[in-house]
């Protein structure tokens, strides 16, 4: 059963956002973090796993080195239920590049914030966006399906940005992703920028949103929202400083919050996380959303007496409906009801006497003891 | 803080039935970790630890289920100390 028939927020809107598409992009933003490094077979297994969860793009940096070479061509050699998403600049000998691995998905990007233009790229707004649709153009006439990346669009001048957006769409850009590259949106002003964008473009929009406020999936909603069909994530979130939405979060925000996209195979996030955090050797945080470990963990005592009965109580969605399962924690913490659930559950019949002398050891503890499924 | 649940499980058993013969039909129980023969009221204590509460109830009821034990009496392990001065 999925987890939005069993859990319906009231916030829940029907009729809006249907279908948004979601890019994974842990092999090319993901493998720009600190300590991420995949070999090919790794990436390639990670990759595999990613694409049976249902994303509909992975994106993958094949002119960053031979490694992800390999990895791109093999992605595209293997026919993937996702589209493969290749990434460069916006420059003609990337495209060139890209055009080596026969494509029919790339991604471009080039900066178009003030900041980036004078401290990155060294030039002015005019020759920016000529080479961006001059970019644009040199890859649709080699017949492909083009995403323009406007980095650092939340932080460009607006009406700039929307010039840009409307110069690479009349170049046929069939995507365009708006960046909050370094994380300073909120999802109020997400949404006003998306709805201009929108009223721009008729090409899809990306949203690629950068984690550092911790505001990325609520700008990545509120973008959507404002009509926008694709959301940039990771495996945990792995991606520059501190990441992007992680594809968990994303997947399960589509559906409980929005109902869509039940096509996702969400029971297989956690494993596909763990699967990250070994090749990869950086641990799952566990509060992370859906995946951390404490996510379904119920420690306090009058939490736990509401979830013992009803878990909807303190539960956002089910545990079972990601394939993963309720703890309980027994400790300093636990009232007397975690005691009587496990008497009876185990048949022990503890009388009120024995329940309220293990009480009082478990407080004496002060800390937690032991957790189990249940 | 352990992962999973212990318990011991007291159990008396039919006098007619060679204890070994019950002990080596509770080591087949997946989830017994150490089988005690004892004196006194109870002739057999079991470690048995999971993960899964559900599956502590299942060792719980294969322990009762072996042929030979009569009664079972289960008692939750809150916490386990090593004796480090020994």
């Amino acid at each position: 059963m999925q987890n939005s028939e069993l859990f319906i927020n009231p916030c829940r809107k029907k009729g809006s956002m249907a279908g948004t598409l979601i890019l994974d992009t842990t092999l090319r933003e993901g493998e720009q973090a600190p300590l991420v490094h995949f070999s090919e077979a790794q990436a390639l297994q990670l990759a595999r796993r990613i694409d049976e969860a249902g994303v509909d793009f992975i994106e993958v940096s094949p002119i960053v080195g031979t490694r992800q070479s390999g990895v791109a061509s093999s992605l595209l050699s293997e026919k993937l239920r996702a589209t493969i998403v290749l990434h460069a600049r916006a420059m003609k000998g990337d495209i060139d590049a890209l055009l080596a691995f026969d494509p029919t998905f790339i991604a471009i990007y080039l900066s178009t914030s003030d900041i980036h233009l004078a401290s990155k790229l060294r030039i002015g707004r005019e020759e920016a966006q000529s080479r961006a649709v001059e970019a644009v153009e040199y890859a649709k006439s080699h017949g492909l399906k083009v995403r323009f990346t406007c980095e650092d669009a939340s932080r460009t001048d607006r009406e700039y940005l929307l010039s840009t957006v409307r110069a690479v769409s009349a170049a046929g850009a069939d995507r365009i992703s708006i960046t909050d590259t370094v994380g300073m949106m909120t999802p109020v002003a997400m949404y006003s920028l998306v709805k201009e964008v929108r009223a721009a473009t008729t090409a899809g929009i990306d949203l690629h949103c950068h984690n550092d406020l911790g505001l990325a999936l609520a700008n990545a909603l509120a973008g959507v929202e404002a009509g926008a069909d694709c959301i940039h994530a990771s495996v945990n979130g792995a991606g520059e400083r501190a990441g992007i939405p992680k594809i968990a979060e994303v997947a399960m925000a589509l559906q409980v919050l929005y109902g869509q996209r039940k096509d996702i195979s969400v029971e297989k996030l956690a494993s596909l996380s763990e699967m990250f955090s070994k090749l990869s050797g950086l641990p799952t945080d566990p509060f992370s959303p859906v995946v951390g470990e404490n996510v379904f963990r119920h420690k306090g005592g009058t939490h736990l007496a509401a979830v013992l009965r009803e878990g909807r109580a303190y539960e956002a969605f089910s545990p079972e409906s990601i394939g993963r399962k309720r703890r309980i924690v027994v400790g300093g913490y636990s009232g007397r009801n975690v005691l009587r659930y496990l008497s009876d559950s185990l048949g022990m019949k503890m009388t009120e006497a024995q329940v309220e002398k293990s009480l009082a050891r478990l407080k004496e503890k002060e800390r937690d003891l032991f957790d189990f499924s249940v | 803080m352990e992962k999973g649940i212990s318990v011991f499980i007291g159990a008396v058993t039919d006098e007619k039935v060679k204890t070994a013969t019950i002990v080596e039909r509770l080591k087949g129980v997946l989830g017994v970790v150490t089988i005690y023969e004892l004196t006194g009221n109870l002739d057999v204590m079991i470690l048995a630890q999971s993960d899964s509460l559900p599956e502590i109830n299942k060792i719980v009821e294969a322990v009762r289920a072996c042929s030979g034990v009569k009664e079972t009496t289960t008692y939750l392990v809150l916490e386990t100390t090593q004796n480090d001065r020994q």
